[in-house]
């Protein structure tokens, strides 16, 4: 077993007849393993992999572990433990798709749409109360109309009826085995597409990751259909990118409390590439940015377009 | 369902023995790690040579335990 202990191994034993085997511990008392296999425990997981690998290297959290676990023979090689986090991670990928399937079903088409009445397809967003909005815009001592600011056609809704949900995807370079080649050319390259979820609501957080887009919303569905936050609004933040807004916007064509927002940062990086092809000189661009993006921020967008 | 107990002393005491270069396990399958009068005195010495002295001992009762285990329900 490998443990937080240490790595070790002890004997298990077996029963037999002129039949054969009757009774073998190794596999009726203990999880079954395969040659080689070591069995993972708990605290070893906790330690080498949710506050080990996933924070640092292989090479790093390996040294670190057996360092740790006073272990300077029959070590955990870094080799070992990038399979069994490989492993453990694609167990419990299986895993959750398992359970959104069993959660889904008889709930959602395989496209999203949802096909049981009884859950709610959301109702008329939520405000804020004009009278908190308004307190709260004299207090900040902005140097904008107040009315201005209260006529943004996107609502300020109450967060305690909101879900706020971030989907991104990332697409890190496949890493190889071993390092043979120095030169590695723009087509060669292989990627691993990943789809990112974070789901807030109200002091809560969680994070799903799926290996597609289409993967993610499911999980997605079945985390909100789990967590009773069907009724509430979705606002989903994302980073601009088309085919992710048209998934997004399929899968939940049935809900009706939903918004898309392009999130600030993608905001921003949109707005430096656009003006940087359309003005001549970053000082311009610069000057343009630091008048428009008050703007935008403030939700003034009938303003930032009439700027010249 | 039997219960099971575990029990826990570690001792330092003074000794005139040969200070050995790792743990050691005694017959009676706990571990002795003699360690000379600076290291003794040191705190982080005798930190280091505690743990070094502890993991061992608890991989080796774990292991131990697990056999008896699987022999009983054999």
């Amino acid at each position: 077993m490998d443990g937080a202990v240490g790595r070790f191994m002890f004997n298990t034993h077996f029963a037999f007849d002129k039949n054969g085997v009757r009774f073998d511990s190794s596999r009726s008392i203990f999880t079954p393993l395969k040659p080689k296999q070591f069995y993972l425990t708990t605290g070893y997981k906790e330690l080498a992999m949710i506050m080990g690998d996933t924070e640092e290297s292989f090479r790093k959290t390996s040294k670190l572990i057996n360092h740790i676990r006073c272990q300077p023979e029959n070590i955990t090689p870094h080799r070992t433990l990038h399979d069994q986090t490989q492993k453990e991670g694609a167990e419990l990928i299986e895993c959750l798709k398992q359970k959104a399937d069993d959660i889904n079903r008889d709930n959602f088409t395989a496209d999203g749409v949802c096909i049981n009445p009884e859950i709610s397809r959301g109702d008329e967003p939520i405000s804020i109360p004009m009278e908190r909005i308004r307190k709260a815009i004299s207090e900040c001592n902005s140097c904008y109309n107040p009315i201005e600011l209260m006529n943004n056609p996107v609502i300020c809704e109450e967060p305690s009826e909101t879900v706020n949900i971030t989907i991104d995807d990332v697409t890190p370079k496949r890493q190889k085995d071993t390092r043979q080649s120095p030169k590695v050319t723009e087509h060669g390259r292989k990627y691993v597409h990943d789809t990112l979820c974070h789901i807030e609501f109200i002091d809560k957080k969680y994070v799903l990751a799926g290996d597609c887009t289409k993967t993610c919303l499911w999980l997605l569905s079945a985390f909100l259909l789990h967590n009773s936050l069907f009724g509430k609004r979705l606002q989903i933040f994302i980073d601009g990118h088309r085919a992710l807004n048209a998934a997004i916007v399929k899968h939940f064509e049935w809900y009706k409390n939903m918004q898309i927002i392009l999130d600030w940062f993608h905001l921003c990086k949109k707005f430096k590439e656009e003006l940087s092809m359309a003005m001549k000189g970053r000082a311009l661009r610069n000057a343009v940015l630091e008048e428009i993006m008050p703007l935008l921020w403030h939700g003034l967008t009938n303003k930032g377009s009439a700027l010249k | 369902m039997s219960k099971y107990k575990i029990n826990v002393t570690i001792n330092l005491v003074e000794c005139d023995e040969e200070a050995n270069d790792n743990p050691m396990e005694l017959e009676d399958g706990s571990y002795q790690y003699t360690i000379n009068g600076d290291a003794g005195e040191s705190i982080d010495d005798c930190e280091k040579a505690v743990l070094s002295t502890a993991y061992p001992a608890i991989r080796d009762a774990i292991g131990r335990h697990m056999e008896k285990v699987s022999k009983k329900k054999s």
